[in-house]
């Protein structure tokens, strides 16, 4: 028996003995900039986070039980192999001339402080007990740790049919491969992981936009809101939305920087990016896709070349995730979504079921939300047009087209649309924020080659 | 009581919780609220089975989506059905509740039901 205190120590411990080679393997990923140490622990973290869930499939190909060992000669390799190809430092940014006041910094610090104390409260507050961690998440990963394997009926028994068995691994893995380092299944401590997603993806987008030439006020300030965005960290304790924002920002910065060519990391990251989100679900291969396919069709009609390397990060650390999925477990169809509705005969229908999720989509979750739309907005008109914050808003309107499409192809679109939308789109806000921040650097920075490389 | 929306209350209950042990904590907590009674009956029919229970049929009455997926979790990584018509050969059962199905016996009584056989 363990108290919550003495857990969430040994948790926390595991999670620095993952962050350690995270952070040294994110000296290979991360370039010079005036907030370097804060993106490597950002980018540290999540490297981490995978290196724990890794050790899981490894062990089990290796037949030997996950554990420290294991994680030692992971960690290592990695800390070692990332030591060959560390970024250089030299090229970065001069820090800002202008920083603005320290109280101001203070000021913008507080709300960012609230947010994380505030969803840490939510977090550790009790057992994580959200309805898609006990059914999905969690039963996933009880089940690889308990039973010591990944097991075949993860995906072909009848009892686990409610628990999506083509969705990744990669959350599940990293629960049971925290709590094999913890030696037994504490669905409390490992909560913990919760916030910490949120403050990696914090002190990513901060760092981010400081390398990318915002002022530090100016980063702060964008950080802000999203650290208090309810939407996205309300009930999700336990569930995939958070990691995967922190995917989908880790990705969308880095598809920004491969496009602006700043730096010779940026495909790295990309790369990276790309393996981090689509292992956490779905959600992720499709943003990963949405992003090729408006890169390739931005260049085309620009009459450019595509960029064929820039495309080949983003697209084969993606499909080779996919393919080990379905490697262990074959082929599995989408088995939320009736795809037979795209057949002539049934286009009427389907006509009828997308004007169904459309209305209740504009109704419930956009007209609601329409002040702070407006804002948005007029935020983005404040900004200056770039080739890559257009990207990233082509990736963004084609993942919430399809948000509020694809219900429909499902057995029941009002409930699908209704429990899915706000969600999932609310796990795109990094990518927002990333993008807007794209239009507004040039305006509001110091240097006004912002966007110039950096390395 | 469960942990409540404010922060002032999540506060106050990792205090007064937080030297508990893990059950006891998921127990107090929102779980709990659903239904503490079928959580005590989940905890205590898993602590009865025995070690090498190949899966368990939960007999719940008006078995709720909630109910399902709370017991798949609990017993993880032993497969669960719930309410299910017939009981896969070599599976533990269990009834939650007073009632007991016509043609099975009580092995043993545990909070909030009981684990159960078939009639020999």
């Amino acid at each position: 028996m363990s108290d919550l205190g003495s857990s969430l120590a040994e948790v926390g411990g595991i999670l620095v003995a993952g962050g350690v080679p995270g952070y040294l393997a994110a000296s290979a990923f991360v370039p010079g900039g005036p907030a370097r140490t804060v993106e490597k622990l950002a980018w540290g973290f999540s490297i981490g986070a995978s290196l724990i869930a890794s050790i899981v499939p490894l062990s089990f190909l290796a037949r030997v039980p996950p554990g420290w060992l294991p994680l030692l000669i992971l960690g290592g390799l990695v800390a070692l192999g990332a030591s060959r190809f560390a970024l250089d430092r030299s090229g970065s940014p001069s820090p800002a001339p202008h920083p603005g006041p320290s109280w101001m910094v203070f000021l913008l610090l507080l709300p960012i402080v609230f947010g994380v104390s505030r969803y840490a409260l939510i977090a550790l507050a009790e057992p994580m007990s959200a309805f898609d961690y006990l059914g999905l998440w969690g039963l996933k990963a009880k089940t690889i740790f308990g039973a010591g394997e990944v097991p075949d009926r993860l995906f072909s028994a009848f009892t686990l049919r409610f628990s999506l068995p083509e969705y990744p691994l990669g959350l599940p893995l990293l629960y049971a491969g925290t709590a094999f380092l913890l030696g037994r299944w504490d669905d409390h401590a490992l909560a913990l992981l919760f916030p910490l997603f949120q403050a990696a993806a914090l002190a990513a987008l901060y760092a981010w936009l400081r390398r990318r030439g915002a002022s530090r006020a100016l980063a702060l300030g964008a950080v802000s809101p999203f650290s208090v965005f309810y939407p996205l960290y309300a009930n999700s304790v336990g569930t995939a939305e958070v990691p995967l924002s922190l995917g989908v920002l880790l990705f969308g910065t880095s598809l920004a920087d491969g496009l602006d060519a700043t730096d010779r990391g940026a495909l790295r990251r990309l790369a990276f990016g790309a393996f981090f989100v689509v292992s956490i679900k779905d959600e992720g291969w499709f943003v990963v896709l949405a992003a090729a396919l408006v890169v390739a069709a931005s260049a085309l009609m620009r009459r450019r070349r595509p960029p064929f390397s820039l495309l080949a990060a983003a697209l084969l650390p993606g499909a080779a995730v996919r393919l080990l999925h379905v490697l262990r477990r074959g082929p599995m169809p989408f088995q939320a979504f009736d795809f037979g509705y795209l057949s002539a005969s049934r286009l009427p229908e389907l006509a009828g079921r997308v004007k169904e999720v459309v209305t209740i989509a504009v109704e419930e979750s956009v007209l609601p939300a329409w002040p702070a739309l407006l804002a948005l907005l007029l935020v983005a008109a404040c900004g200056r047009k770039t080739p890559s914050a257009s990207v990233l808003f082509g990736v963004l309107a084609l993942c919430v087209a399809a948000y509020v499409v694809l219900p429909a192809f499902s057995p029941d679109p009002v409930r699908q649309i209704r429990n899915s939308f706000e969600r999932t789109v609310a796990a795109l806000a990094p990518l927002l924020a990333a993008a807007l921040a794209l239009r507004l650097v040039p305006v509001f920075s110091w240097r006004g080659a912002a966007l110039a490389p950096v390395d | 009581m469960p942990p409540g929306d404010s922060l002032a209350n999540r506060i106050s209950w990792i205090r007064d919780h937080s030297s508990q042990d893990l059950f006891a904590r998921r127990l107090a907590g929102f779980s709990g609220v659903f239904d503490r009674r079928y959580l005590l009956f989940l905890e205590s029919a898993r602590r009865a089975l025995p070690a090498a229970a190949s899966g368990i049929a939960i007999h719940v009455p008006h078995a709720s989506d909630a109910h399902v997926s709370l017991a798949e979790y609990h017993f993880a990584p032993i497969p669960v059905l719930v309410s299910p018509a017939r009981v896969p050969r070599g599976w533990s059962a269990a009834v939650y509740g007073d009632w007991r199905p016509p043609g099975w016996r009580v092995i043993s009584l545990v909070p909030g039901g009981a684990l159960i056989g078939p009639v020999p």
